[in-house]
């Protein structure tokens, strides 16, 4: 991987988030919005690591996933605006972007979800003898469901060629992973038999590598692994509507966290002037946002296009 | 001012009052856990299905568990213990056991999440049998059916629109005078009026008294009703209150297929509460949530598409009425 080129994808990331929150400040972001800020150097690090042809599944928190996987970011914004043009015609919004093109496989805003969905791609993979993995993302919240344990059983006895990549940033929503779970993820899947490895988030690199090594253990027949980033959110868990929630971690981890930024991680291994490259992407940034902007709304009459693939006909009946 | 929204009261009242109730939690609810206490105020991992099956557990050993689910869209997680389990214990033991256990969280309304958290599956949940399926229409509905669920002895979802906590909340209509008690299975008169009758079912409740208001405008006097709960559903109640003669109007934000107004709608025609030419269904369609606003404003029924099927789709009384 090419320090320069994931830190442009990394900032390409940070400004589309921050650009996405100053929207949502302005009303202009229908329902929820999760930002990825901080995270940057996990989707950024495990996907510069994946085969182009490998599936990759997401949750809520999916735009950093879907910029690092290739989708346009202008189509992104138009679809988190519920704008004209948007990735998914303006029905999925922030949380559930899919993007078939760029092997997005989709996004769930129901937590731990996407591990079965991305353990049944798995087994897909697995059946192609391909030689292809899969990978997915989830917060270390997603181990407190059923469904994960479900799935990490399974996927390890029938070794299936998936990664699941763990985003542990220390928090569910509003409440500390650790005061509602005894046992830390790695911890967790050390008692589950599952090979897995510890990293830091923020540093782009060490993901990478731990990535490159995963998913190539996973391809080979190695089965299920786990990787468990350490890292952080720069903004809060989820804004609904304009105004921006409250902080309600502690000061001090904050300030601990922000001071380890994953850009400036990066940034301080890069011996060339970063200047012009953050004017460029600065510039691309505004330019896409103002593009989405000027887009118009979605065709009403395509609401209730897709359902079924009869579907059009039998709402005319139910109506 | 601001009056205090009725729901913290209605449950700090039963917390208070009843020892032997616990929440559990995924989100911290700091002030309530200072208050009873970190083994009581139990904050939960997300995990809904074991939720549920413990709150079953402790509700068969003598406690009460209110589950703050957070979003009904979670509940489908603990289908299993829901249908299967909870819903069961008591007649499959042959009554030897009762399951007080109330399950809240919020259904659909103006939040634009999409398909995997817009739900309000009244309909769905009332063929649950053994099921209490409370669906409040207004703040003060929401306190007094919570009130009634966390005394109920028997198993209690309450559905709430997130509307009714929008910070807006105090300007919907209140058709209840106060947030006291509200009985399961009894409709509601939400609003007096002789020319139509217009059935209601928690977020079209204060679209239907707002229709009602601008019906009004037009010289048409409308009644609304509640009905408050999917289940027990009030068919009766609801015959008994409909105007002889004059028309009906359902109005469902769920769709059309096997929903508690097409229930209502054949009770009320087999009894002869209605004759079968007045009577008629405003629906949502049967499409998942959208996110785009312009994409989910025509799937639901609004205040305009109401007045519009009260006023011309089919009661020729009131277009005789208003040329
Ligand atoms: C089944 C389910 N239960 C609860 C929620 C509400 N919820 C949304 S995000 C979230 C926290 C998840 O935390 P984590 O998995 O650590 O991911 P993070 O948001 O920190 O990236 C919760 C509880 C949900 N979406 N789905």
């Amino acid at each position: 991987m090419d320090l320069l080129s994931a830190y442009r994808a990394m900032l390409g990331i940070r400004l589309f988030e921050e650009g996405v929150l100053r929207l949502a400040e302005q009303g202009l972001v229908p329902g929820a919005t999760h930002p990825y800020t901080g995270q940057e150097a996990v989707a950024v690090g495990v996907l510069a690591a994946r085969r182009p042809q490998e599936w990759v599944v997401s949750f809520y928190r999916c735009h950093g996933h879907a910029l690092a996987a290739g989708s346009p970011p202008e189509r992104v914004l138009r679809e988190i605006l519920g704008r004209d043009g948007g990735l998914c015609g303006g029905k999925s919004g922030s949380m559930h972007l899919a993007d078939r093109a760029n092997r997005l496989l989709g996004s769930t805003s129901i937590v731990a979800a996407q591990l079965p969905i991305a353990a049944g791609a798995a087994m897909s993979a697995k059946l192609d003898g391909t030689g292809q993995a899969v990978i997915v993302f989830c917060g270390d919240g997603a181990l407190g469901a059923g469904g994960a344990y479900e799935t990490l059983t399974i996927a390890a006895a029938q070794r299936l060629p998936l990664l699941v990549v763990c985003e542990d940033n220390g928090w569910q929503d509003r409440t500390a992973s650790a005061l509602v779970r005894h046992l830390a993820p790695t911890e967790l899947v050390r008692g589950l038999r599952l090979p897995y490895v510890e990293v830091d988030g923020n540093d782009v690199e060490a993901v990478h590598g731990a990535a490159t090594a995963a998913l190539a253990a996973c391809r080979d027949g190695g089965g299920v692994g786990v990787l468990v980033a350490h890292t952080y959110l720069r903004h809060f868990h989820s804004q609904l509507g304009p105004r921006p929630p409250a902080e309600y971690r502690p000061a001090a981890e904050r300030e601990r966290w922000l001071a380890r930024d994953p850009l400036t991680v990066a940034a301080d291994r890069i011996t060339a002037d970063l200047t012009a490259l953050r004017a460029e992407v600065a510039a691309e940034t505004d330019a896409l946002i103002r593009r989405a902007l000027d887009a118009g709304e979605p065709d009403p009459a395509t609401a209730t296009t897709g359902v079924t693939v009869t579907g059009d006909a039998l709402i005319g009946a139910a109506r | 001012m601001s009056r205090p929204h009725p729901i913290g009261a209605a449950v700090r009242d039963a917390l208070t009052a009843q020892p032997d109730l616990s929440m559990f939690c995924t989100y911290q609810q700091d002030d309530l856990v200072a208050r009873y206490g970190a083994d009581r105020m139990v904050r939960m991992p997300i995990a809904e299905n074991a939720m549920l099956g413990m709150a079953l557990g402790m509700a068969l050993t003598g406690r009460r568990v209110l589950v703050s689910i957070a979003r009904i869209a979670f509940l489908f997680s603990a289908f299993d213990q829901l249908v299967n389990q909870v819903t069961t214990w008591r007649y499959m033991s042959g009554g030897q056991f009762s399951v007080p256990l109330v399950v809240r969280g919020f259904s659909r309304g103006g939040e634009h999440l999409g398909a995997q958290h817009e739900h309000a599956p009244y309909g769905l949940l009332s063929r649950i049998p053994g099921l209490v399926v409370a669906v409040p229409g207004s703040p003060n509905s929401l306190a007094g059916l919570l009130r009634t669920a966390l005394t109920h002895p028997d198993p209690v979802v309450v559905l709430e629109s997130p509307l009714l906590f929008a910070p807006d909340w105090a300007d919907l209509p209140e058709p209840e005078p106060s947030p006291a008690a509200l009985p399961f299975g009894v409709a509601g008169l939400a609003r007096t009026g002789t020319d139509l009758t217009m059935v209601a079912i928690g977020n079209t409740v204060a679209a239907c008294l707002r229709a009602a208001d601008r019906l009004a405008g037009q010289g048409v006097d409308a009644r609304v009703v509640d009905l408050r709960t999917a289940a027990p559903l009030d068919r009766d109640g609801v015959a008994a209150m409909v105007v002889p003669d004059r028309p009906v109007l359902l109005v469902d934000e769920e769709s059309r297929a096997g929903s508690v107004m097409t229930d209502l709608a054949l009770h009320l025609v087999q009894t002869g509460a209605v004759s079968p030419g007045r009577i008629d269904l405003l629906t949502g369609a049967p499409v998942p949530a959208p996110v785009s606003p312009t994409l989910l404003a025509p799937l639901l029924p609004d205040v305009d598409r109401i007045v519009d099927a009260a006023l011309h789709s089919f009661a020729p009384d009131l277009r005789r009425k208003n040329p």
